[in-house]
């Protein structure tokens, strides 16, 4: 008989690579259980018990100390007005620090440590950004406890997410498409406007999204600035208080009542839909553009 | 070598480059005739790249590039710091080794140079297109589908694309970097052929260690070993009675 085929005469060591393969195989579908298994018993539990709360009026009511009476209204609206005013704070600001930082800036000392510095703020705690709104847009900018405030703290808290992403985009555009363009006599920005930029777009937008859906979770350094728990009202411009979803479930989660419970799953549910929704379009948005090129 | 160097394309002169510690080129002397292919052939990492790349100053994108010495196109001194490098690029084309057709239509990967121009009259941008692509010998080819994307175009096709393009915003030097190294035999010829075609318009500078290639399509040679210039000449005379035995070592394939 022919032994090509088998391992039984090498040396252990070899043999024992075929059975580790496996071992990853098994490990991996495990760690990957543990998550879907979490998640699924999570978002099954908010949706059994918040889903007889769910129907229009939760959506078109202010909060009430009567729980069966009380909705997201103001919660859903802030959490918009926010999270809209956030982004056209943080995109234009956080893109073009990127473009900069990649394109323009060269390999300095500067750079680098500005690089270091802003790769170190993404991973500072969310409550830190909200002792910084706290100080600078509430009180010394006197903004107040607004909408405008609010979203400028996300702003600062999702800046270093949209630049490190964006700047990991446009180095990832390769670089024959560059000289192709600079070969034709296009400047700097020309290459960027019409080559570099609509490459790394798909790219850039995930990070975008990623950054946004953060944004929509935040409650810490809402608190912190103080956004209303209570608001029985709609802001009517970016310098009236407000609340947002997160901030509207939490109050509902410290309530003694059982009731409210049954609010704040709904609550849970709206907002994984808010998230999920901002994630379907910016998967919508890709596909879409890439079927361009 | 010819003296009179008031014709030439390109007159160079003690030209020395390098990137940061590591010196590429040493006292390149050189005169590009206009209207004529001129080779430049050389083992891997003599600094023949890194020469075609002095002459539209395509390493100053590059870190640590520096260079020394005297590149002359026409009477304009290309490192000048008056010098706009969008305008000097435009009018010394390149085509690289590898196609990089940009990931839009056909139509306007050769129309974005002209736009980047300024011209906006959408008529004579489409004219512009199509005399491109007739001279980059691929209008018949893809005349009936100009918004059909590059990228999914043949390797030699999009190869000709890139030197339509480059037609387009009307150099008057081409530079070809191993314009061929990434292509199959059939396409190799049709961008070889091509190349002599544009002779008439166009001086052309094309880089490659295809020493058959060479022989083939180019008018004058020079070879480039260690960063410096061997020998330049006129084609025959360097294959066939080269003056340098480095030259004869490797046109003979001694070593490469």
């Amino acid at each position: 008989m022919n032994n090509v085929y088998h391992n039984l005469h090498d040396p252990w060591w070899v043999r024992r690579a075929s059975g580790i393969d496996q071992v990853v195989k098994y490990l991996g579908i495990l760690s990957i259980g543990v998550g879907v298994v979490v998640l699924a018993v999570l978002t099954g539990q908010a949706v059994l018990q918040g889903l007889p709360r769910l129907h229009a009026e939760f959506f078109t009511s202010f909060p009430s100390r009567v729980a069966a009476q009380a909705g997201i209204l103001s919660a859903w609206v802030g959490t918009i007005w926010v999270v809209v005013l956030c982004a056209c704070m943080s995109v234009p600001l956080g893109i073009m620090t990127a473009i900069y930082l990649e394109e323009y800036s060269g390999k300095r000392l500067l750079s680098r440590i500005l690089e270091i510095n802003i790769a170190n703020l993404a991973g500072v705690p969310s409550i830190i950004y909200g002792l910084l709104g706290l100080g600078l847009f509430v009180r010394f900018l006197s903004f107040g406890r607004s909408v405008l405030a609010g979203a400028a703290t996300l702003a600062l808290l999702i800046l270093p997410i949209v630049i490190l992403a964006t700047r990991e985009a446009l180095r990832a555009v390769p670089h024959s498409l560059r000289e192709g363009s600079y070969a034709l006599g296009a400047s700097r920005w020309q290459t960027m406007w019409h080559q570099v930029l609509p490459a790394a777009f798909p790219s850039v937008l995930t990070g975008i999204i990623l950054a946004v859906s953060r944004a929509v979770g935040e409650t810490a350094p809402l608190i912190m600035i103080g956004a209303l728990t209570y608001v029985a009202f709609l802001p009517q411009s970016v310098r009236d208080p407000f609340t947002v979803l997160p901030i509207q479930i939490f109050n509902w989660v410290s309530r003694p009542q059982q009731a409210f419970a049954a609010n704040a799953a709904a609550g849970v549910v709206v907002l994984l839909g808010i998230t999920l929704i901002i994630n379907a379009g910016a998967i919508w948005l890709r596909q879409r553009y890439r079927q361009k090129i | 070598m010819n003296t009179h160097t008031i014709n030439m394309v390109f007159s160079i002169r003690d030209l020395q480059a390098g990137y940061g510690q590591k010196a590429v080129l040493h006292d390149v002397n050189i005169d590009i005739p206009p209207r004529s292919i001129t080779a430049i052939i050389g083992p891997s990492g003599c600094g023949k790249s890194t020469f075609l790349r002095c002459l539209n100053r395509m390493n100053d994108l590059t870190p640590d590039f520096h260079m020394r010495g005297k590149i002359m196109h026409r009477d304009e001194d290309v490192y000048a710091p008056t010098v706009d490098v969008t305008h000097l690029r435009r009018r010394i084309g390149m085509v690289f080794q590898k196609p990089n057709p940009f990931p839009k239509s056909i139509f306007d990967n050769v129309a974005y140079g002209l736009r980047i121009h300024g011209m906006r009259d959408s008529k004579k941008i489409t004219e512009k297109v199509h005399d491109s692509l007739v001279k980059a010998a691929l209008w018949d080819e893809v005349k009936d589908h100009l918004t059909m994307p590059a990228l999914r175009l043949s390797g030699g096709q999009q190869q000709r694309l890139c030197i339509a393009r480059t037609i387009a915003v009307e150099p008057e030097v081409i530079l070809f970097d191993e314009p061929c190294s990434a292509l199959d035999p059939v396409s190799t010829r049709n961008i070889e052929n091509l190349i002599v075609q544009l002779k008439k318009d166009y001086a052309l500078i094309v880089v490659t260690h295809n020493l058959q290639q060479a022989h083939r399509i180019a008018d004058y040679v020079g070879l480039f070993h260690m960063g410096r210039l061997v020998e330049f000449g006129v084609m025959k005379q360097v294959f066939e009675q080269p003056a340098h035995h480095l030259t004869r070592d490797y046109v003979q394939g001694v070593f490469g």
